[in-house]
């Protein structure tokens, strides 16, 4: 089969037309209309997409996949929070540490062990509290 | 009724975005197959698909359809991984090593289905996912150009060259049949 240049432009003219970029135009109903060859082609266009069409399959929702997709998101959300107050911790510490000998060395070092013992005082007395704030906030008690 | 569902789902309305993926799972999943031609894969590559939106969705502005947003992710996240070249070793399940090019040689042609797919499979990479986007799921060539990043004109000359090869692959079959 020759397939003359004429036919190839016009094959390229259905190709759009069969995916319904185009409309077909005068012309080319025209040159259908005489020419086998590119009725051929036309129909089997349809052919193919009968074929293409066999593999187009129904695939069911998995609700359980998407649940598990927020699921992973909540995680990774979680793990950058953690990461986020892990740094904050070591920075705020490391601060008051510096803060601390910068104080000793000049002179306050009694007063930084008297603000210490309070302090340590004071936490061991608000550790029950913290608990219970933490376990409600949590949601453990039942 | 979508664009709806995208607004509340945009200002973080859980349910709302679920909605959106339910209704766009099958398109999302059944283009995936379709590219990959593997399910394993397609199962890992949709998965993180719908982490992406979720994540992402405030950042999300609706120019199309919701289910373009997603194949615009899922063909960005399946390029990422043809050019890392993990389909080979896929989480290390045992996923025979499955060679896109070669498809149609070492698969034996058996059903009619299995016929179309391995020579929707021996395409290469961007011309078959024009041809899935244009042929399934009746996109415009302007469409598949956003979606792939690409210009128009290439658009239309890689579905004209990619449907020239399954018709002149599918006339092979039937003669050798
Ligand atoms: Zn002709």
């Amino acid at each position: 089969m020759i397939m003359n240049k004429e036919c190839k432009r016009y094959k390229e003219e259905l190709l759009d037309v069969f995916y319904s970029e185009k409309n077909m135009d005068v012309d080319t109903e025209k040159h259908m209309s005489s020419c086998e060859d590119c009725q051929q082609y036309w129909e089997e266009l349809h052919d193919m997409k009968t074929e293409l069409d066999s593999l187009d399959i129904d695939e069911p929702i998995e609700y359980i996949k998407i649940a598990q997709a927020f699921e992973a998101v909540e995680n990774i959300k979680g793990k950058k929070k953690n990461t986020l107050s892990f740094i904050l911790f070591i920075v705020v510490s490391s601060l008051l540490l510096g803060l601390e000998f910068g104080l000793a060395f000049r002179g306050y070092g009694v007063q930084i062990l008297y603000l210490q013992l309070a302090l340590c005082m004071l936490s061991s007395i608000s550790l029950p509290i913290i608990i219970k704030m933490r376990s409600l906030k949590e949601g453990y008690n039942e | 009724m979508e664009g709806q569902l995208i607004d509340k789902a945009k200002k973080g309305d859980r349910k709302a975005l679920e909605k959106l993926l339910q209704s766009n799972y099958s398109i999302l999943k059944g283009y995936l197959i379709k590219l990959t031609n593997n399910r394993a894969v397609a199962d890992d590559i949709t998965q993180e698909t719908m982490m992406k939106a979720i994540i992402n969705i405030k950042k999300y502005k609706p120019t199309g359809k919701f289910s373009t947003w997603l194949i615009t992710i899922a063909t960005n996240l399946y390029r990422d991984m043809l050019r890392k070249d993990k389909r080979i070793e896929f989480d290390g399940d045992n996923i025979p090593k499955v060679d896109l090019n070669n498809l149609e040689e070492s698969v034996i042609i058996k059903t009619e289905i299995d016929k179309m797919k391995s020579i929707l499979s021996s395409l290469s990479e961007d011309k078959r996912m024009v041809v899935i986007l244009k042929h399934y799921y009746g996109y415009s060539y302007k469409e598949i150009a956003d979606i792939l990043n690409c210009p128009i004109g290439t658009v239309r000359s890689k579905l004209h060259y990619g449907i020239k090869e399954i018709k002149d692959k599918m006339e092979d079959v039937n003669d050798n049949e």
